[in-house]
This record gives C-alpha cells, sequence and structure tokens, in this order.
C-alpha cells in the first residue's frame, strides 16, 4: 500500500462522501420509501413484482434483448477499437470521431431515422422485394431482432471507447515481446484480447445496463419490454413505491451482470503500465489496412451515413436548421453547459473515488461499484423522485432545489457508474509502484498524483469526459422531474417538438448535435491525440 | 508548498460561500405578485407564447417546468405529487383533465373559481371550483389518402377484417389514448369497453408508444389508418403529407367522439397564490381559447361566445361522448389494470 499522507486521504474521503450523498442517496432513498410505504408489511410494494407468466415474459423479453444488444454493440465496438488503434488506416481520428456520431443522436430519433430505412415501406424492403420476387417485405424491422439490430447500432461507441482506451494503455513492449516469441495470433489472443478485455466488458456491462432500462426503442418498435411496468406504476397508477419495487428485478440484474463481469475479469486485473509506457505502432500490411479500411467505412456507412443522411433529408433546407437553432437556442445552451459541468464533476469526482477504492480498500472499491450502478440500472424516474424527496425541503438542501444544482446532481446521480467503472479499469492497470517511487524518492503525494498519475489516466479520462457529456445531453425522464421551472433541457426540447410534428425541426437538431459532437472531435483531434499520449513520466 | 496549498484553500473557501450566497440569493423567493410558477403539460410550442403574452401584459415573471407526452411517465404530475411537502408549482396546466383529477383526489388542489369559469359549461369544469376545463382536443381517425379512399367511420371499424394489422392506435395505458380507454369503460359499460378491446386486439391493431407516433406512421404508409388526437392529425394535414382526419361515430346512433379539454388549477399551499389566480383569470380568457384555435392544435374553443377560424369545428357540429369526468377519472385505475393485462403481453 501507498503511503499516503493525512491531507491526501481526507480528500479521497470527502470524495467518497460526495459520492454516497450524491449518487446512492436518491435511490437509497427510493428503496427506504417502499419498505416504508406500509411498516407493517415492508414488503407489500413487491407483493405484485414478477408474479404473473405476463410479467416474466416481459422480463424476459427484456433480457433477452439486452443480452443481443449488449453482444452486437461488443462485437461491432471492439472490433473498430482495434482497426483504429493497431491498423494504420488513413484518417484514424476522423474515423473515430464518426463513429461516435451514433451516441449523440438521441436513440428514439435514431430509431426512427431507421424506421424510415427499414420500414414495411421503406427502400430497403422495397428493394429487396423486387430483388427477391417476394408479396411481403423480407426485413421486419418491429421484432426483438430489429430492436436488438437498432440499439446495438445507438450504443456501440459506449465499447468502443472504453475499448479503445485499453488498447491505447497496453504497453507496447508486451506486444513486442509476444510477437517475438510467440507469433502474431497468440499474441494477438494471449496479450492484446486479454489486455483489452476489461474495457471492453465494462462498456458491454453499461450497453447491458443501459438496453435493459430502454423504453423509447422497443417500444417504437412494437417490441414489449419489462421497464413498461414500471412507467405504467408511475402514470396510470401514481404508485411511486410500486414503481420502485417494479424496478428491484432490473436492479438485480444490472448488479448480477456487475458480479459475472468482475468474475471473468479476476486474472486480468494486472498492472499493465509502466514509467515508460508507449503506443503500440500500428500495423502496416496492405491486406490488414484494406480489411480495417473497409470495416471502418461499413461502419460509419451504417451507423453514420445512412440514418443522418435521412434525418437530413428530413429537415430539407438549410433555412430549417436556422429555424432549429432559434427555437432551442436557450435549451440549447442550457444542455451543453450543465452537460459539461456534470461531465466535468462526474469524472473528477470519480477519478477520486476510483483511485481512494483501489488505493486505500480494494475491497471497499467492489462495493462502490456495485452502489454506483443502482443509479444507472434504474430507470431515471425513480432516481427523479428520489431527488425531489431529498432534496426538496425547507432551508439549505431546498435552496440547491431551487436552482440547477438539482439537475447538475440528478445529472451526476444517473452516470456516475460510467464514469467510474471508466477509470476504475484504467486505475487497475496503473502499476503502484510508480507512485511507491515517486513517494520514495520524497516527492509529495499530490505531486505524484499531478505528474504521474494524472497523464497516464489523461485517455480514460477523457473518453469518460466525453461519454458522460454525450449522456446526459440526452437525459429526458429524470430532468423532466427537476428542472427548475424556467430552465429546459434540449431533451424536453427535442420531445415536445417531435410531439408537435415538427419532425424536420427534430431532424435538423440531431443534425446540429452531431455536428456540434464531430466537428470539435476532427479539429482537435491531432490535438487531444498530443495531450492523450502517455508520457514519459518523471517527476519534475 | 505548505503556503500554495493554504493559499489555494483559502480561495476555495471564498469561492464556496459566494457560491452559496448567490444560490441563496437566487433562491429566495417570497410571494410579491410578481412571479408565478406554472408546470405545463401542454406542448411548449403552444404554451410559451401564451405565457410570454401574459408575462408582456402584466409583467409578472413566469417560470416555467414543460412536460412532454414522449415521457411516458406523466413527469409532472408525479413531480407535483413528490413535491408534496415544499409546493413548487403555482398553477399546473394540463393539457388533459384525468390527471388534473388525481391530483384533486390526492388533496393537492385548492378550489378556485375564476370569474372567467361562468362561461364554461358544467360538464367541462369541477363542481367544487378544483379546476376549469377549456380548449379542446378531439379524438379523430387518421387515414392515408394516398393508400385509402373510403376511410373507416367508426373505431368500431378496427375491429374489421378489410383494416386486419393496417390500423395503429397509441398504447391505451398513457395520455388520451388512456383516457380515451377510460371513457370508453364509463360510457358503453365494462363488458362491452372489453369486448371493443379484445376484438381490436384480435383484429392484428399495431399498438405504438403515442399518438405522435401513430400519426407520424400513417403519413408515412407504414399503415393504413389510426387513432389519435386532432392537434396530431391537423399537423399532418398543415404539412402536406398524405393524411386527413374525421371524428368517428358521427352517426345517429352512434357513440360519439372524445373531446379532451386542456385544465388548469390552483396547487394547495403554493408559495405566489395571487399572482397564480391572475395567470389561471387570463389562461380562461376568450384570448387564450383564440390563439389556441388559430395555431397548428386547433384546439376546439369551449367557451360559445368565442369566434374561432372557420377551419376549426364548432363544438355544437361535433357529436361528443356524454361523459363525466369525475366518473372517467374514477375508472382510469381499472381500466389501466385490464389493458395492461391485454395489451402488454
Amino acid at each position: 500500500m501507498t503511503s499516503l499522507d493525512r491531507r491526501a486521504k481526507a480528500l479521497l474521503l470527502a470524495g467518497v462522501l460526495a459520492f454516497l450523498a450524491v449518487a446512492l442517496a436518491p435511490v437509497a432513498w427510493m428503496l427506504a420509501t417502499c419498505l416504508m410505504a406500509e411498516p407493517a408489511a415492508p414488503f407489500a410494494p413487491f407483493a405484485d413484482v414478477l408474479t404473473s407468466p405476463r410479467q416474466w415474459a416481459l422480463f424476459q423479453g427484456s433480457l433477452i434483448l439486452a443480452a443481443f444488444t449488449a453482444t452486437g454493440a461488443m462485437a461491432m465496438g471492439a472490433a473498430l477499437a482495434y482497426v483504429v488503434t493497431r491498423i494504420a488506416v488513413p484518417g484514424r481520428g476522423t474515423w473515430t470521431a464518426l463513429l461516435m456520431v451514433p451516441l449523440v443522436v438521441p436513440p428514439y430519433v435514431f430509431a426512427l431515422a431507421w424506421l424510415d430505412l427499414l420500414g414495411r415501406r421503406g427502400p430497403l424492403n422495397a428493394a429487396l422485394t423486387e430483388l427477391l420476387g417476394t408479396d411481403a417485405p423480407p426485413l421486419n424491422v418491429y421484432s426483438l431482432a430489429g430492436a436488438a439490430f437498432v440499439m446495438s447500432l445507438c450504443h456501440f461507441p459506449i465499447v468502443f471507447l472504453t475499448t479503445r482506451a485499453a488498447l491505447n494503455s497496453i504497453d507496447a513492449r508486451f506486444e513486442e515481446a509476444g510477437r517475438l516469441f510467440a507469433g502474431d495470433r497468440r499474441t494477438f489472443f494471449g496479450i492484446t484480447l486479454r489486455q483489452a478485455a476489461p474495457g471492453c466488458l465494462a462498456g458491454g456491462l453499461l450497453v447491458f445496463v443501459l438496453a435493459l432500462a430502454e423504453f423509447g426503442v422497443p417500444s417504437l418498435l412494437c417490441v414489449p419490454v419489462y421497464t413498461i411496468e414500471v412507467f405504467t406504476k408511475f402514470s396510470a397508477f401514481y404508485d411511486t413505491p410500486g414503481a420502485t419495487a417494479t424496478a428491484a428485478p432490473l436492479l438485480c440484474v444490472s448488479l448480477l451482470a456487475l458480479y459475472l463481469c468482475n468474475r471473468c475479469m479476476r486474472g486480468a486485473r494486472r498492472p499493465a503500465w509502466s514509467g515508460q509506457a508507449r503506443h503500440v505502432p500500428p500495423g502496416r500490411g496492405r491486406i490488414r489496412r484494406g480489411l480495417g479500411l473497409a470495416a471502418c467505412a461499413v461502419a460509419v456507412a451504417g451507423s453514420v451515413v445512412a440514418p443522418v443522411a435521412v434525418l437530413m433529408k428530413r429537415a430539407g433546407a438549410l433555412g430549417t436548421y436556422v429555424r432549429a437553432i432559434e427555437t432551442a437556442w436557450d435549451e440549447l445552451i442550457h444542455s451543453l453547459v450543465t452537460a459539461a459541468l456534470a461531465a466535468t464533476a462526474m469524472a473528477l469526482l470519480a477519478l477520486v473515488v476510483a483511485y481512494a477504492a483501489r488505493r486505500l480498500r480494494p475491497r471497499a472499491g467492489n462495493a462502490l461499484d456495485w452502489a454506483a450502478l443502482a443509479s444507472l440500472a434504474v430507470p431515471g424516474t425513480v432516481l427523479g423522485v428520489g431527488l425531489i424527496g431529498l432534496w426538496n425541503r425547507p432551508g439549505l438542501l431546498g435552496l440547491v432545489y431551487e436552482t440547477v444544482g438539482i439537475l447538475l446532481l440528478a445529472y451526476v446521480a444517473r452516470f456516475f457508474a460510467v464514469a467510474h467503472k471508466g477509470l476504475e479499469t484504467a486505475i487497475d492497470r496503473l502499476d503502484p509502484g510508480l507512485e511507491e517511487a515517486a513517494a520514495a524518492s520524497g516527492v509529495s503525494w499530490w505531486r505524484g498524483f499531478i505528474w504521474i498519475v494524472a497523464p497516464l489516466l489523461a485517455p480514460a479520462f477523457a473518453a469518460v469526459w466525453l461519454l458522460t457529456f454525450i449522456l446526459c445531453l440526452g437525459e429526458l425522464n429524470a430532468a423532466v422531474l427537476v428542472c427548475p421551472p424556467g430552465y429546459t433541457t434540449l431533451s424536453v426540447r427535442i420531445f415536445t417538438l417531435m410531439h408537435y410534428g415538427m419532425n424536420e425541426l427534430v431532424a435538423a437538431l440531431a443534425v446540429i448535435l452531431v455536428m456540434c459532437t464531430v466537428l470539435p472531435l476532427v479539429l482537435l483531434g491531432p490535438l487531444a491525440r498530443r495531450i492523450a499520449t502517455p508520457r514519459k513520466a518523471s517527476a519534475p | 508548498m505548505q503556503g500554495w496549498i493554504s493559499r489555494r484553500l483559502r480561495v476555495f473557501a471564498i469561492a464556496g460561500t459566494a457560491a452559496l450566497v448567490l444560490l441563496a440569493t437566487g433562491g429566495c423567493s417570497k410571494d410579491d405578485g410578481l412571479e408565478v410558477v406554472v408546470y405545463t403539460a401542454l406542448d411548449q410550442t403552444y404554451s410559451e407564447p401564451i405565457l410570454d403574452d401574459f408575462e408582456a401584459q402584466t409583467g409578472i415573471r413566469v417560470k416555467v417546468a414543460y412536460d412532454t407526452e414522449a415521457t411516458k411517465t406523466t413527469g409532472l404530475v408525479n413531480r407535483i405529487i413528490a413535491e408534496k411537502a415544499v409546493p413548487r408549482a403555482d398553477v399546473f396546466w394540463n393539457n388533459e383533465v384525468a390527471q388534473t383529477i388525481v391530483l384533486k383526489n390526492q388533496g393537492l388542489l385548492q378550489p378556485y373559481e375564476s370569474p372567467a369559469t361562468e362561461r364554461i359549461a358544467a360538464r367541462f369544469k369541477d363542481n367544487d371550483g378544483y379546476w376549469t376545463g377549456f380548449a379542446a382536443r378531439a379524438r379523430v381517425i387518421i387515414y392515408n389518402t394516398d393508400l385509402v379512399t373510403e376511410p373507416p367511420k367508426s373505431i368500431y371499424d378496427f375491429t374489421k377484417p378489410e383494416w386486419r394489422g393496417d390500423a395503429a392506435i397509441a398504447l391505451p395505458l398513457f395520455g388520451t389514448t388512456a383516457t380515451h380507454a377510460a371513457a370508453l369503460f364509463e360510457g358503453l359499460g365494462d363488458d362491452a369497453a372489453k369486448r371493443l378491446f379484445r376484438d381490436l386486439k384480435a383484429n392484428d391493431v399495431a399498438i405504438l408508444p403515442g399518438n405522435a407516433t401513430v400519426r407520424d406512421m400513417v403519413a408515412q404508409g407504414e399503415f393504413k389508418v389510426g387513432l389519435t388526437d386532432t392537434d396530431d392529425a391537423n399537423g399532418a394535414v398543415e404539412d402536406g403529407l398524405p393524411a386527413h382526419w374525421l371524428f368517428p361515430d358521427q352517426g345517429e346512433n352512434e357513440i360519439g367522439t372524445l373531446l379532451i379539454p386542456n385544465s388548469v388549477c390552483l396547487i394547495k399551499d403554493c408559495p405566489h397564490p395571487e399572482a397564480a389566480k391572475r395567470l389561471i383569470d387570463y389562461l380562461l380568457s376568450p384570448e387564450v381559447e383564440i390563439a389556441l384555435a388559430k395555431r397548428r392544435s386547433m384546439q376546439i374553443p369551449l367557451n360559445p361566445e368565442v369566434t374561432a377560424p372557420a377551419s376549426v369545428p364548432r363544438i355544437e357540429r361535433i357529436k361528443t361522448m356524454d361523459v363525466d369526468f369525475a366518473g372517467l377519472a374514477s375508472r382510469m385505475e381499472a381500466c389501466a389494470t385490464f389493458i395492461r393485462e391485454e395489451f402488454t403481453p
């Protein structure tokens, strides 16, 4: 164990307490309210959870959908991450930026765009019907497979980002040594894949949890899912304890998935970064480059070009974009600012919490990991009501509740697990020997942290920031509940416009969001890469 | 090193205090009649200009929280329930009635009979003055004009073999479709209503997430006909999409269609009651009903003295279901229980 000075310990402890107060408290509050609803029979709200065959069928449907979605996203995300980190395809930065696009478009809008393409009278079915000479449209997007396909395409960038961060952090010397002694194939399976697996699985787990809690896309594609039971409790019966109890199975399955992930990873948690870590140079073979380029092109065509083209067609003339910006300017600014603030706070807090847990109490770290997932696994509505219960009271808490602060708290609570998971896997791979060496040379913990640990964690930090920023931008269910009056977020605005039938404005806003994300990534990509490259660590 | 850290700590302490003071001054509000907080479930696109006008006319600052039908959580109703301990909203402007009655039954409203309610028919307002209806939408059949020449005239037609697999409705657990289902239970009686819904299911009626989706899918040709609201359907027509709509069940012995008014109510123990009452008076004025009728939402005025544009159907020309909204609201739970069992497999 590294010797931390007292102030460092105090900081880390404060971080953990902040996490408990912000991220865990709302869900804990909801569970407590649920159990206290009828003190005589604390489990009464659970009485009709998973009791009928109908609910089991719904639950099974959700599990299968989430599993397929996560598998699809992992296959796609990991393969593409491998391509952009290990093969010298031209324009790797641009491909990387483009592959972020599906995350930025709200899943529901994304699914609507796919319906245009894959619908019963969409162009793909029309072409296939003609080609095959069949009567009925051969592709049925209104199916479990259709929903899993669309949701995998929405969510694969999460796996792509986490795997890419893991691949980038592998010390080149491991792979070089492997290639020298064991050949390409064994190096790939024994070293590259093994070292990247925690990142890939962490991403897959997040996708699984998000897919399990998703309601909009499956319901649009007529796939019945379990979340409808939770929403029904809320909106048809106004039964908050019941809704919380109904969400419990989602929570349990998410925690089970986390447990399985951790078990799979048991052997893989080993330090991989040393002071002289450097990037693996990408492969330059002509066939590999050709294949890599083809993979990027297919993925971008399918997950970016096709849906964005549909959105642009819907948006139509340039004037629509101007109108869209005029209509939603305030909301766009609100959302960008709050999402950026929340992402920064979340990434910093997660850095402190994950580091504290790993360095001070690894076992406690596991408990935090479980706790963080709870807020992600329950529907946003449950979290929102929990936040109201906790913060809407007379006095100081109520003052926070009246401000934008409550929205930040909601975002941090909801997506803390994403930040925590991303940074935790990165910290696991950090050799404690580095910090020990620094401490032994008389460098204070603070300086060691700032000059040694922080630069090595920069790529993971950047990935986590981007991911949580984008997720906050799209958050809807909790935002509707806690947004202070007079302060609307973009997600709420987009859905109102959609209901209003202003589909061209919705499409234009989605395209604007895409541009807001892609352009900075493409333009700032080279700069970010320079910052993100693990440097030779040396205490100044 | 020491000095550096303590200097930084000082900066943090000052910044933190400043932030707290800002929060405190920004958060403090007392009822000086100059501010009102309204939660509205009517789409921002329609409600915002009206609230802006109120602000301009009275100088009372309006703070709004918007909802969207897409959340499926009836977010603001649940928010008002959750905020019971310290109410934050003054006025709830709902785009329908059943949920407002839920709030009344939970004891979260206080009565306020605005002078403007006199002109509204008794069936569109609460007997005890807890809420008042205005500017209504109606349930309509929408059809794709490219694919359909003889549209269905009744919701019962959706159970006929000729529309098998080609008709769509929104899931009757949420939004106005839920209200419509409860109205059918109230109007037809449980057995007849259950039979109708089972027949719809047997005829492969597609269940979509919301009325707006029904409109979009019918306009796109994914489905030939659907059941939606006047505001949704009119939007498609105004956009020049191949869609048209009609009021169902207008024949002599038929049940008529359901009118769903907006409703406005005063929250119990709200922070700014005086400004709230002025806002309610304003929302019930003829001016607002005209504005809502003129816009794309084409809401039908309930005040007989209001003259809307010719394109807006007049209330006396529509055959409407004669439902008691309090009775309808009391049916919601039983109806939702049935629908949940039948329609979420």
